[in-house]
């Protein structure tokens, strides 16, 4: 599938509809089964494919209707993992953490009958986000791997290193890797390895680059990553080493909303100077637009941003996207962000002579 | 003799995370709300009480981060959503605008002194001053030092006040990074007018690297993060301490014969007139129903190495 250059994209959630929201409520709350929860959610997830369609996307994805959100999903359908009870995000913010007690096992592949429906009622091409196994570990409680390790080793820093290791590895190997060669087999356009956890522990970055490689592992699709709100500094030694074609990251929360293409209007995209002056050659999932604010970036910052990405960058290394996921905003919210994302990268297409 | 006690932030129940968000949707919910935050602090207070622990602490169960109450003061805004070191929870980062003064009793409007039984010793817990100093924002002009240490020792002289027995300082940034001495020393020189009531609580990284800063600090004592630092190889403190043995990240229970061993070698070879236990890291990390478990643990583990 050829793309014009400058592909947009989105990251992957995007609002449920209220009447989505409702039904997920009575499922969780165990008041409807799945088959009774699965008519809306295809409704809400054709509905979206159509939204951000006619937002203009180049590669779309149905914003994770199919999922309550990224980890509980997932742990969903995993044998070892059980819910154990609800931890603070932030403020009043809570989410429902797993802990591990046995060897990860995966239940069935919980991406494929998604993929398969958001493929069947879409135009463009698919592109299907998934969670990855670092950042599935590090949101679990270690039990299993921790009390294994205890009886190898003393030292309480290194019991945690192995544990988590294994751990992470596993989930690798048993449960992501057969799900994405799964996906391979059915055609996916590309398949998205959602990281936010990767830099939260620099001491682990060889696990999570050796448990990326290893999901990875002789699968044929094309694989990118999705890593957001990290520090990326501690992320850019190791980025030659992770078997994917592109890393979509978050730039716009970081920067201004002043015009302009000088370094301190667009401080928040100075990781690209570094990039290019380390000599990454991959793709660049440029985050425009920031999720966190209702402010609708206008056409004209959004440029900006891409014309500063492309003092650096390669025009066919830049995608174009938001900074994360747009759950947080209203559906209409999201999408005036993407339409102006998509309105400004047609801008600088024509202007570059890309079209 | 062995003492055990609790620091940090308690998790709030579901219950009481339910009824906060309705009164978020709706301000005429906040009678529903206020009874449920009432029943909830006397629950981890009776939770202490039950399993014998040697202080009640302060939940501070409605405090969203360690940081937060600070943000009321006048010339301090609440900044962005900040990953809170090497864990999957955030804080928003104090911004100091100007230099706020702190009003006499400030800080009586964010502690339950009132709901604390009058006849046990009551602890709290506040950021400690380095890690405030490194982990909030600072506008020009702006001292650091010189801001925190005024707030802080306006809060432990209220606390004080109002009958806290001592002041658990949370300084994980202590130990996470190599510190900056002088500004330790500085900042702890701030606050030599309460030398005896303070306590640091040193979490995310290995303690035994500072003993020495720590030894010279104007401090009662301070406690370790077992799960980072190797007791058996700490060299014997000449101030107080406390093993944080009880593990507020991991929801996996304490093997207690296996934690009675460690502890009976290491006061063996370390005798002291007082040693404490407690947890390494706020219990917040885990769901409530596990710290519950957590804290009972600690009070069985107390009462089995004290005899």
């Amino acid at each position: 599938m050829s793309l014009p250059i400058l592909p947009t994209q989105e990251i992957g959630s995007f609002r449920k509809p209220d009447y989505l929201l409702k039904e997920w409520g009575r499922y969780l709350r165990g008041e409807i089964g799945y088959e009774e929860l699965k008519p809306s959610i295809e409704r809400a997830s054709k509905e979206t494919v159509s939204l951000l369609e006619d937002a203009g996307l180049d590669i779309v994805w149905d914003g994770e209707m199919h999922r309550w959100e990224m980890y509980h999903y997932p742990v969903e359908h995993i044998d070892g993992i059980e819910f154990v009870g609800r931890v603070r995000v932030f403020d009043n913010r809570y989410f429902l953490k797993g802990r591990v007690v046995s060897k990860p096992k995966l239940k069935k592949n919980y991406h494929l009958d998604e993929f398969l429906f958001v493929k069947s009622v879409s135009n463009r091409p698919v592109k299907i986000p998934i969670t990855g196994p670092y950042t599935l570990a590090d949101w679990s409680f270690n039990e299993y791997y921790t009390l294994k390790w205890r009886r190898l080793e003393g030292d309480p820093r290194k019991i945690r290193f192995h544990a988590k290791r294994e751990f992470t590895l596993d989930l690798a190997s048993e449960v992501i890797n057969p799900i994405l060669k799964e996906l391979s087999k059915h055609g996916v356009f590309r398949i998205q390895i959602d990281e936010p956890a990767a830099t939260t522990h620099p001491s682990e970055m060889p696990i999570f680059v050796e448990a990326f490689n290893e999901a990875v592992k002789g699968v044929e699709a094309t694989i990118t990553t999705h890593i957001c709100y990290s520090d990326y500094e501690i992320l850019l030694p190791y980025m030659d080493r992770l078997n994917t074609v592109q890393f979509a990251l978050e730039f716009a929360n970081r920067d201004t909303r002043s015009r302009g293409v000088s370094d301190d209007a667009r401080k928040g995209y100075s990781l690209l100077k570094g990039l290019s002056e380390l000599g990454v050659d991959r793709e660049i999932g440029l985050g425009v637009v920031d999720v966190h604010t209702d402010f609708i970036e206008p056409v004209e910052l959004i440029a900006d941003r891409i014309r500063y990405a492309l003092k650096y960058l390669p025009p066919e290394r830049l995608f174009v996207n938001p900074d994360c996921g747009l759950r947080t905003r209203s559906r209409e919210v999201g999408y005036k962000k993407l339409k102006n994302m998509v309105e400004a990268v047609k801008l600088v297409r024509k202007e570059y002579g890309f079209e | 003799m062995y003492e055990a006690y609790i620091v940090g932030l308690f998790p709030r129940e579901d219950g009481l995370v339910i009824e906060w968000k309705r009164y978020e949707q709706d301000p005429g919910h906040e009678p529903a709300f206020r009874n449920a935050l009432a029943s909830s602090l006397d629950k981890v207070v009776k939770l202490q009480l039950d399993a014998g622990l040697s202080y009640v602490h302060d939940p501070l169960i409605d405090w969203h981060d360690l940081f937060r109450p600070f943000t009321h003061l006048d010339g301090v805004e609440l900044g962005p959503i900040t990953r809170y070191y090497e864990t999957n929870t955030f804080y928003k980062k104090p911004i100091f605008r100007g230099e706020p003064t702190y009003p006499d009793g400030f800080i009586e409007r964010f502690v339950h002194a009132e709901r604390l039984p009058p006849n046990h010793i009551r602890i709290s817990t506040l950021p400690g001053p380095y890690t405030f100093c490194r982990l909030a924002e600072f506008g020009g002009g702006v001292d650091p030092v010189d801001v925190v240490s005024k707030i802080l020792s306006g809060a432990i002289g209220d606390l004080l006040g109002l009958g806290y027995g001592f002041v658990n300082l949370a300084e994980p940034e202590l130990v996470y990074k190599e510190p900056d001495d002088s500004l330790v020393k500085e900042c702890y020189g701030r606050l030599r007018a309460f030398k005896d009531a303070i306590r640091l609580q040193l979490f995310f990284g290995d303690a035994s690297r500072v003993l020495d800063l720590l030894e010279s600090l104007p401090i009662y004592g301070y406690s370790i993060d077992a799960q980072f630092t190797d007791v058996s190889l700490l060299d014997c403190p000449k101030k107080h301490l406390t093993l944080g043995v009880i593990d507020g990240q991991n929801t996996l229970m304490e093997d207690l014969d296996q934690l009675k061993a460690k502890i009976a070698e290491f006061a063996e070879g370390c005798p002291y007139s007082s040693l404490g236990l407690s947890n390494n890291v706020d219990l917040d990390f885990l769901p409530y129903e596990v710290a519950v478990e957590k804290v009972k643990l600690l009070g069985e583990l107390y009462r089995r190495v004290a005899g």
